[in-house]
Formats: structure tokens, C-alpha cells, sequence
């Protein structure tokens, strides 16, 4: 190995954003400017940065998910995309999505990386670990 | 074989290893990935990437 990097993933790509879902069994609701949640802020859990309490529940597309009563918000943003979700254990979201939408992170990852090394012409393998993790080997030079 | 491995946890984890550049070409290389999947919180060269610097700076030196 000649470089290891730590990255941090931010949504910007709508296209990967619905394939991701595709991947997990859900479904992104173009154009759904509302999305459901509890329908108030509980206890002292702080605001999303730079939101108020009149953005929750609004959002520019939405992501439905089986079995949830609510839903994921997709807020579109300068430079890309923020999810906006109610964790609370009533709604079901964070069984699905994991942790911090963890798994819902994952999947973008996994599509975004995928669809940027195959426009570049790269073959691109997966396999799955047995801790949940997921690892692509992109193979530079080669055919798809 | 050069290649780019990333692994993507169930928690949201990205981690990305490149292997069989020289110098600096890993780092071109994987950029794109890079940008595309968000921000770099950490980046570690390892011995690869220096043993193959240290060869340019002596083959540099023979011309």
C-alpha cells in the first residue's frame, strides 16, 4: 500500500443516492416536498446545523422505506445533499438505515465509487466481509 | 497491478488503500474517489510511497 485516506461521505449525487436506495429495498420519491416524522422537536436534542425548526419536514425529495412509518428527508443544498431523518424508535428508521444512517451511508458510497471508476473505464469487484463491511477493488487499466 | 481498494463499513466508515504506484501517482490516481465520495478527514503514506521516492531521488542523482 502506498496511501491509506479516511473519508467522510457527503451526498452530492442524486443518481448514486437512488441506486443506493435500489440496493437496500428503498425508494426515493422525486420531487416529495415533505417527509414524515414525529412532527416536533423532543427534549433537548439540538437542530440539524444551520436548520430551523420551520425546515424539519420539509425537504425537496423524499426516501420511503418498507416497513417505517416515517420517512428520510432529502434536502438539497449548496454543493449537494442533506438527510434529514427522525431517529426516534417509534418511526423505524434507524433499524433500517443503522446508526446515523450508517447503512444508508454505506450503499451511497459503494454506488458513487462504482459509478465514478466505470466512467473512467476501471473494472470494479465487490466482496462483503463478515463484520458487514463491504470492500471494492477498483483494478486501474482494465476492461469493465 | 495498480490498484485502489475501499471499504465501505455498515456504519458509514470509508477507508481507501491504493497499491502498486510510485510516489505521488497514488495520490493523482485515487483523487478522483476522493472528491467524489466527500472530504478526506485522514491521509497516511506509507512505506511504499517512500521507498519508491527514495528510489526516484537516486536514480535522479545517477543522470
Amino acid at each position: 500500500m502506498s496511501h491509506i485516506t479516511k473519508i467522510d461521505i457527503e451526498v452530492t449525487d442524486l443518481t448514486a443516492l437512488k441506486a443506493a436506495c435500489r440496493r437496500l429495498g428503498f425508494t426515493v420519491v422525486d420531487g416529495q416536498k415533505t417527509y414524515r416524522w414525529y412532527g416536533r422537536p423532543v427534549g433537548e436534542a439540538p437542530l440539524p446545523e444551520g436548520l430551523s425548526i420551520e425546515n424539519l419536514g420539509r425537504c425537496d425529495h423524499a426516501i420511503s422505506i418498507p416497513g417505517a412509518e416515517y420517512e428520510i428527508g432529502v434536502r438539497a443544498e449548496k454543493g449537494g445533499y442533506r438527510l434529514l431523518w427522525d431517529s426516534y424508535e417509534r418511526g423505524g428508521l434507524e433499524q433500517r438505515v443503522g446508526k446515523g444512517a450508517g447503512l444508508l451511508k454505506q450503499a451511497y458510497g459503494i454506488e458513487k465509487a462504482k459509478l465514478e471508476a466505470r466512467r473512467k473505464g476501471y473494472s470494479v469487484y465487490e466482496s462483503r466481509k463478515t463484520d458487514g463491511a463491504i470492500t471494492l477493488r477498483i483494478q486501474l487499466g482494465g476492461g469493465r | 497491478m495498480k490498484k485502489i481498494e475501499i471499504t465501505f463499513g455498515p456504519q458509514g466508515e470509508v477507508t481507501l488503500k491504493t497499491e502498486g504506484f510510485a510516489g505521488k501517482q497514488c495520490q493523482e490516481a485515487s483523487r478522483f474517489l476522493e472528491q467524489a465520495l466527500g472530504s478526506v478527514a485522514e491521509e497516511t503514506l506509507t512505506g511504499e510511497y517512500y521507498q519508491v521516492q527514495t528510489k526516484d531521488r537516486v536514480e535522479q542523482k545517477r543522470e
